[in-house]
């Protein structure tokens, strides 16, 4: 078993509730020694045994790598640490607001001594509902810290409408899709969310399941409604003067049946629009059915279905947005029977964003070390975290790794026995090319 | 028989530092348990006594500008002296965001304490004459030189040498990039010589102002210390001791000299003796072994055992004692018969 310590590092911009996560941890905390690394200007509210303050003292390796800057303090730190009798349980460092994790990140792949007494358990970042999209607007490290993070907690929920959370929600997911997003108030995560997260840790790598292989959609929600004939949808005025719709019958009303409805309607979005005016109606087919929303206070349009049974309705926006709800001929409201948000087309263009790649078969080692490591010494700057699962020719082990910028680690992990082999990848980083990258992995091919 | 003997002890907390006092007569080891334990090495009773200092760890122990002191850091921020027979009081409090894990004596009168990015300078009596900095980042590595008239100090990207007696001038800066750690100055103070974050010890010769790289060893060198000739230089944190020869003046060749027993676990400490050719080296897996600097280099092995790291070393002024301890709390003291060691450290008989 690893004894090492484990080490969570708290990051996020002044405001973003850092220190009340802080506190909340060691108030929490049963049982567990927890000593603090603080940044220079922190405040911690509770008695706490051991608080430390950190200078972030960084500085750059003199190995030739370009992008290895280092926590020279933290080394320092945690080696003073580990020779107290009673050691700790575990460690939070707290960053200061504009800080890159990146150097913390890589003190821990550096420093032989850290490596061998401490696990980077993982980088939990907390933004600001009401200020994260200005933050990220005109900050390099408000994205990096977004690019490194595993759990990104959205904090202050209360302070901002669905729609802005939910832009905001895509907005992150788009640059880091590895991370498990979470929403809270007073920075109220759940103790098991921000702790034990395993960020770094290869042997947990097979669980690396970035959440954005779900395709972008022209539509942001899909719901399945039992319709006997007739049937009203009442919109009132919302963000947009209008918002198109599909209505395309559906065999069952599961999630699985809406996404499988979903690839069939995905090309009507791009057909051009009959325009329907209030009272007009939609019916189920091919047509993309544009429903005006503007110049009075309440919209009302029909759904026309032939014949009795499920329908999907594809709607260009979410429903909320325009305060939506849907009634049969007799005036009952119906209940939406599931549904599901799509993740839309961004509209966002930030320079940080993720690409996954997924490939059968089996991958030659050494153009795949060749590859590698070429890509880390050009783009590792530009790239923040890296994960990999990889089926090698000749070998019966799953090969995991990790890197941060151009720094490297991998192991053998589970054996693929009779399972199908594939390779998957997932980068985070700066004007990431998906062809480009992809082309690479595809060229490692074995035989 | 090859020693006189030894005596060890096993206390429950990592040994992190030995050292003797100037008389010779006590010797201090310091633990993670914020004890520090003193032994008469004159007695033969052999007992240790212990004082509790702080419920943290004492992470810096030396010995005081003084006869019968000791100095400790702990990791609450206060500075000791602890006298071998009266016990501990304070000498300095630094505030919660340093931690005085750098502390060097001169015989001279002299105590230099590194706290954040300065060095608070002491003198014998307690007072301080100044404080030296701002140093580029936390004083990672301090040490004076042979006569105590310039302190060197170790940071990011080289080091600050101060000249004690020009007290309100600025340092001379050696500039090397990388995070400079524990460094040694050599006897005649022309050589000075800085373990890295990168492992490659960076060796300064202040007479010509040339400096090199010296090679690179297999983990972080984390002692570091000069024959009693002035001529070796020697390091741990390789398979065997590393040894670089400073003769004639110059820079030596990077590679070094690969001395004493290869071993998978590292050399984790090295300790020149005070007087002879010879250094005593502690492994990371708890073995210790004698070298000698000769030409042909003999080995002699006093623990070979699989245990915790070698974690701190110490040779008694007069060379006849040799004090250590490892990571698990197991501490020793070892008497030797100096003809027997001087026969370790003579050269072999070319044959």
């Amino acid at each position: 078993m690893n004894q090492n310590i484990p080490v969570t590092v708290l990051t996020g911009f002044l405001g973003s509730g850092k220190t009340t996560l802080l506190n909340r941890i060691l108030t929490e905390n049963h049982g567990q020694r927890i000593a603090v690394i603080e940044n220079e200007f922190g405040e911690i509210g509770v008695d706490q045994d051991l608080v430390i303050n950190a200078d972030e003292e960084i500085f750059e390796m003199n190995n030739g790598c370009i992008c290895c800057t280092v926590r020279g303090d933290l080394i320092r730190i945690l080696g003073n640490l580990v020779k107290r009798r009673d050691k700790f349980d575990r460690i939070l460092l707290e960053t200061t607001g504009l800080a890159d994790p990146g150097p913390v990140a890589q003190t821990f792949f550096v420093d032989e001594d850290t490596r061998d007494a401490f696990n980077l358990d993982g980088v939990i970042t907390l933004v600001d509902a009401m200020h994260a999209e200005l933050h990220l607007d005109d900050s390099d490290e408000a994205m990096s810290q977004i690019a490194f993070a595993d759990v990104i907690l959205i904090n202050k929920i209360d302070l901002v409408d669905s729609g802005a959370l939910e832009a905001l929600e895509q907005r992150l997911r788009a640059m880091n899709a590895m991370a498990r997003i979470e929403r809270v108030q007073m920075a109220d995560a759940p103790m098991e969310q921000v702790l034990n997260v395993g960020g770094f840790d290869l042997d947990r790598a097979l669980e690396l399941k970035p959440s954005f292989l779900e395709p972008e959609y022209p539509f942001e929600w899909g719901g399945v409604l039992r319709l006997d004939g007739k049937a009203t949808i009442k919109l009132e005025n919302g963000p947009d003067p209008a918002m198109s719709a599909v209505l395309e019958p559906i065999e069952a009303a599961t999630e699985e049946a809406l996404m499988g409805a979903a690839e069939r309607v995905f090309t009507c979005f791009s057909t051009a629009a009959e325009t329907l005016q209030p009272g007009g109606a939609l019916s189920p087919g091919e047509t993309l059915w544009s429903m005006t929303l503007s110049g009075a206070e309440q919209y009302d349009y029909g759904i026309e279905a032939d014949q009795p049974g499920l329908y999907a309705l594809f709607t260009e926006h979410g429903p909320d947005e325009f305060n939506a709800s849907f009634f049969d001929a007799n005036g009952d409201e119906l209940s939406v029977a599931a549904e599901h948000v799509f993740n839309p087309e961004h509209t966002h263009d930030d320079t940080v964003s993720s690409v996954a790649l997924e490939l059968e078969g089996e991958l030659d080692s050494d153009a795949l070390n060749a590859w590698l490591s070429r890509l880390l010494q050009t783009r590792g700057p530009d790239i923040f975290r890296l994960k990999g699962i990889v089926a090698i020719a000749g070998e019966d082990q799953r090969f995991v790794f990790q890197g941060v910028h151009m720094l490297f680690d991998g192991q053998p992990g589970d054996a693929w026995g009779d399972e199908r082999r594939y390779n998957r990848l997932v980068f985070i980083g700066r004007n990431l090319d998906e062809e480009e990258l992809g082309q690479g992995l595809r060229g490692c091919k074995a035989g | 028989m090859s020693d006189d003997g030894f005596d060890r002890w096993d206390v429950d907390a990592p040994l992190t530092g030995v050292a003797v006092e100037q008389s010779g007569q006590f010797a201090a080891f310091s633990g993670g348990d914020g004890c520090v334990r003193v032994i008469d090495l004159s007695s033969q009773e052999r007992r240790l006594e212990t004082w509790s200092l702080t419920e943290g760890a004492i992470i810096a122990l030396a010995a005081d500008c003084h006869a019968l002191g000791f100095l400790c850091g702990t990791d609450d921020g206060i500075v000791y002296q602890v006298h071998a027979e009266d016990g501990p009081s304070e000498l300095a409090r630094l505030d919660r965001s340093s931690w005085p894990d750098q502390l060097v004596t001169h015989a001279s009168g002299l105590r230099a304490i590194a706290d954040g990015r300065q060095v608070r300078l002491l003198d014998a009596e307690g007072q301080q004459i100044n404080s030296l900095g701002t140093h580029p980042s936390t004083v990672a590595g301090m040490c004076f030189d042979d006569p105590g008239r310039r302190l060197a100090v170790s940071h990011y990207n080289g080091v600050s040498l101060w000249a004690l007696e020009e007290l309100f001038s600025e340092p001379k800066r050696l500039e090397h990039r990388g995070s400079h750690l524990s460094l040694g100055w050599s006897r005649d103070g022309r050589y000075l010589v800085t373990a890295t974050q990168e492992n490659i010890p960076h060796a300064w010769d202040l007479v010509s102002g040339r400096d090199i790289d010296l090679g690179q060893s297999l983990s972080k060198i984390k002692s570091l210390g000069w024959s009693a000739d002035g001529s070796w230089l020697l390091a741990s944190g390789s398979d065997t001791v590393s040894a670089w020869q400073f003769t004639d003046g110059d820079l030596p060749p990077a590679a070094p000299r690969m001395l004493g027993r290869y071993s998978e676990d590292l050399v984790g400490q090295v300790c020149a003796h005070p007087i002879l050719a010879l250094t005593a080296a502690g492994y990371n897996d708890g073995s210790l072994d004698l070298v000698s600097l000769a030409p042909r280099p003999k080995r002699h092995c006093l623990v070979d055992s699989k245990g915790s790291a070698v974690t701190a070393l110490a040779w008694s002024p007069d060379g006849t004692q040799l004090l250590g301890g490892c990571s698990d709390g197991h501490l020793f003291a070892y008497r030797f018969d100096s003809d027997w060691l001087a026969q370790i450290a003579r050269p072999t008989e070319a044959s």
